[in-house]
C-alpha cells in the first residue's frame, strides 16, 4: 500500500498560541512494498511523522494518503478507523500501547476488533506470541508485570496479530537484548517480504538502517532533508557528516582502516559480509 | 584503601510473589568500588531492573543484604542513603512528577535542604548539560522520547549523587547525544570519583565499563572486566570489531583467536 504526504504541516496545537509546525511542509511518497528508515535527531519530528500515518495526529494543512484512503484536517472517524485497520503502529514506549488485564487479551483486542472470529483470533494470538519469542505462559500474565523488553515484545505481537498492510515501528529495538532484537527485526523483514508490506522504521541505529531498510528518510526540525536509497545515502560523506549521521559499523571500520592505511577502497561496505569479503579480496587477511 | 565499597550486594534473593516459585533474583552477590563503572547486561527478563529497584530501596530483598558505603540498606536507613543515589528508570514516564521540565528536575533536589538560588542554579546547569534548557517550561508528558530521557537524566545530574544508576536510560538518544552524554559521565567519574551502574543492551557501551556483570534468569552468571566477559561468552553479540574478526576466521583468514579490541584489530589488519 502506498503512503503519500502532500505538503503536510502539523502541530500539537496547545492553546491559542500556535506552536511552530512540528511537521513543516513535508512531501514524499513511499512505494508499496518499500522498507523505509526514518532517522533524525532527538525531537526532529520522527514520531510525529508516524502519528500522521495512522491518524493519531491530523495534518493542519495538506493531505496524507494511505492507499486509496485520505487523511486531512477534516478526516472523519470512519476514515480514521479504516486507516487504523490497514496501518499497524508500534509506539516508541510500549507501555503506551498496553492496556488489557492479561497479555492474551491485549494481543487479541486488535484482531477481534477488526472482525476475526474467536478461533481466528486465538490462532493470531498464538502465532504472534511465537514470532516475538515469548513463552505462551506469558499470555495469562498482566502486561504491567513484565520486564521492559517483554512489554516491547508484547506490543509488537499485538500489532502483528492485526495483519496490517502498512507496518510502522517507532524504535522497536529499544529495550530488546541484542540477540532478541536481531531475531525480531529479521522476522519483521521476512514478513515484510512475504506479505509485501510497506514498512516504516524509526531507529537511531544505523546498522539497522543498513541491514533492513531500502530507503532513508532524514528529517530535521520537522522538515524533510532527504529521501533516498540507503547506499546512496551512506556514500555521501558530505551529507552524513553535515547531519552528524553515524556510519553503520562496517562502513565506520572500513573508513578507519582506510585512514590507517592512507588509501580508499572502491567499494562501500554496509554489512559484515561485505566488509569481511572485501578485506580478504584486497589481501589484508 | 580501607574505604568500604560503594555498593555491596550480598546473597540477595527476590520474588515478586511470595506464593510463586519464580525468583526474579536468586542469591546475587557482587561489590562495586567507589569510582567504578559497572555495566549490567543480560537478556530481557533476566532481573536487571529488579536489581536496580532493590538497590534504591524501591523493593526489599526476601533475603540477603545490600550495603551502601558500608551501611546496610533498611526501611529505616533508606531515606538517608537514597539522597546519595540517583536513578533513571527504564521508562521515564514513571518518573515524572512535575508539570514543567524545570519543576520536575527540581523535585529531585527537594530533600536536600538547599536554598532556592542554589536549587535553580543546579537545575539550570543540569538542563543545559542535556540540552533541555530551552524547553524548561514544557510539560514533560508532551516531549519526544529522547527529550523525556534527557529530562530524567538531568534530574540525576542535578542531584550530584555519589552513585548513579541508569536503567537503559540512553536508548532513545540519538547516537551523537548518547556519545556526548557518556563522555560527560566518564568525565564526572574521573573528576568526582562518581560511581556508575549502567544497565544496558548496548555491547559497545558495556565494553567501555570497568566491570561487567551478567544476569541470566535471575542468577549472576559472570563478573569481570569486559574483555574477559566477551571472550568467555561467545554467544553474546560482541562489539563489531570482534564480530568481524570471527567472520574473517570463518572465511579462512588466519588471525589470533583471542578477543581483540577495535584498535588491536585495525593495527593487525594494517600491520
Ligand atoms: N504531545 C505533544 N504535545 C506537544 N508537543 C509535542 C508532543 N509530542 C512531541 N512534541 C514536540 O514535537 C517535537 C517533535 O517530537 P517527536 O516526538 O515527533 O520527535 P522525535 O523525532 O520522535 O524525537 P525522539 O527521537 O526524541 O523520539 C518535539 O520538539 C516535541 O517536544
Ligand atoms: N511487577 C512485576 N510483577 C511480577 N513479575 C515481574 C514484575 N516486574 C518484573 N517481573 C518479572 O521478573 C523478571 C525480571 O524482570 P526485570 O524487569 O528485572 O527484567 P530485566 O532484566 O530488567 O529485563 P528487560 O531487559 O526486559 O528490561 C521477569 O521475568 C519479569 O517478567
Ligand atoms: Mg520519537
Ligand atoms: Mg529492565
Amino acid at each position: 500500500m502506498q503512503v503519500n504526504f502532500r505538503s503536510v504541516k502539523a502541530d500539537y496545537q496547545l492553546g491559542p498560541i500556535r506552536a511552530r509546525n512540528i511537521i513543516d511542509d513535508v512531501t514524499f511518497s513511499l512505494e508499496s512494498g518499500s522498507f523505509t528508515a526514518v532517522i533524525g535527531r532527538t525531537g526532529a519530528g520522527k514520531s510525529s511523522l508516524l502519528k500522521l500515518m495512522n491518524g493519531l495526529l491530523l495534518p493542519a494543512k495538506g493531505e496524507v494518503s494511505i492507499g486509496e484512503l485520505e487523511l486531512s484536517q477534516q478526516a472523519n472517524k470512519k476514515v480514521i478507523n479504516q486507516i487504523r485497520k490497514r496501518v499497524g503502529m508500534v509506539f516508541q514506549f510500549p507501555e503506551h500501547q498496553l492496556f488489557a488485564e492479561t497479555v492474551g487479551k491485549d494481543i487479541a483486542f486488535g484482531p477481534r476488533n477488526f472482525g476475526l472470529n474467536e478461533q481466528e483470533t486465538k490462532k493470531a494470538v498464538q502465532e504472534s506470541i511465537r514470532l516475538v519469542g515469548l513463552d505462551p505462559d506469558i499470555l495469562e500474565r498482566s502486561p504491567f508485570s513484565l520486564s521492559g523488553g517483554q512489554q516491547r515484545r508484547v506490543a509488537i505481537a499485538g500489532i502483528l496479530a492485526t495483519n496490517p498492510d502498512v507496518l510502522i515501528l517507532d524504535e522497536p529495538g529499544a529495550g530488546l537484548d541484542p540477540e532478541g532484537k536481531q531475531k525480531i527485526l529479521t522476522m519483521i523483514k521476512t514478513l515484510h517480504v512475504q506479505k509485501r508490506l510497506t514498512t516504516v522504521l524509526v531507529t537511531h541505529d544505523m546498522n539497522d538502517v543498513a541491514t533492513y531498510a531500502d530507503d532513508v528518510l532524514l528529517i530535521d526540525q520537522g522538515k524533510l532533508v532527504c529521501h533516498q536509497p540507503v547506499r546512496t545515502f551512506f556514500q555521501d560523506n558530505h551529507l552524513t557528516s553535515a547531519w552528524h549521521i553515524d556510519l553503520p559499523e562496517p562502513l565506520r571500520l572500513q573508513r578507519k582502516i582506510e585512514r590507517a592505511k592512507n588509501m580508499t577502497f572502491k567499494q562501500t561496505c554496509l554489512t559484515l559480509d561485505e566488509l569481511s569479503q572485501m578485506l580478504i579480496r584486497e589481501g589484508l587477511v | 584503601m580501607d574505604n568500604p565499597p560503594m555498593l555491596c550486594v550480598d546473597q540477595v534473593t527476590y520474588r515478586y510473589h511470595v506464593t510463586k516459585s519464580h525468583y526474579a533474583l536468586s542469591d546475587i552477590s557482587f561489590t562495586v568500588n567507589a569510582g567504578e563503572w559497572l555495566a549490567v547486561i543480560g537478556n530481557n527478563g533476566s532481573g536487571k531492573s529488579t536489581l536496580a529497584r532493590l538497590i534504591v530501596g524501591l523493593a526489599e530483598p526476601e533475603s540477603g543484604s545490600i550495603l551502601i558505603n558500608g551501611k546496610r540498606l533498611t526501611e529505616r536507613t533508606k531515606w538517608q542513603l537514597r539522597q546519595r543515589i540517583g536513578i533513571v528508570l527504564q521508562n521515564p514516564d514513571n518518573q515524572f512528577i512535575g508539570t514543567t521540565v524545570q519543576d520536575d528536575v527540581a523535585f529531585a533536589l527537594e530533600n536536600l535542604n538547599i536554598d532556592d538560588h542554589e536549587m535553580q542554579e543546579r537545575v539550570f546547569r543540569a538542563l543545559r548539560l542535556v540540552h533541555m534548557y530551552e524547553l524548561r517550561e514544557k510539560d514533560p508528558s508532551q516531549l519526544s522520547g529522547g527529550q523525556k530521557q534527557r529530562v530524567a537524566i538531568a534530574g540525576v545530574l542535578a542531584l550530584e549523587p555519589d552513585l548513579m544508576i541508569f536503567d537503559e536510560a540512553f536508548v532513545m538518544l540519538d547516537p551523537k547525544s548518547r556519545r556526548e552524554l557518556l563522555a560527560l559521565l566518564r568525565e564526572l567519574q574521573a573528576k568526582l570519583g562518581l560511581t556508575i551502574i549502567s544497565i544496558t543492551h548496548d555491547r559497545s557501551e558495556a565494553a567501555q565499563a570497568d566491570q561487567v556483570i551478567v544476569l541470566k534468569d535471575g542468577v549472576l552468571i559472570d563478573h569481570g572486566p569486559p574483555a574477559v566477559i566477551f571472550e568467555a561468552h561467545p554467544d553474546f553479540t560482541p562489539p563489531f570489531a570482534e564480530q568481524l574478526k570471527r567472520k574473517l576466521i570463518e572465511l579462512g583468514g588466519s588471525m589470533p583467536d583471542a578477543y581483540m579490541s577495535e584498535k588491536e584489530l585495525v593495527d593487525w589488519l594494517c600491520r
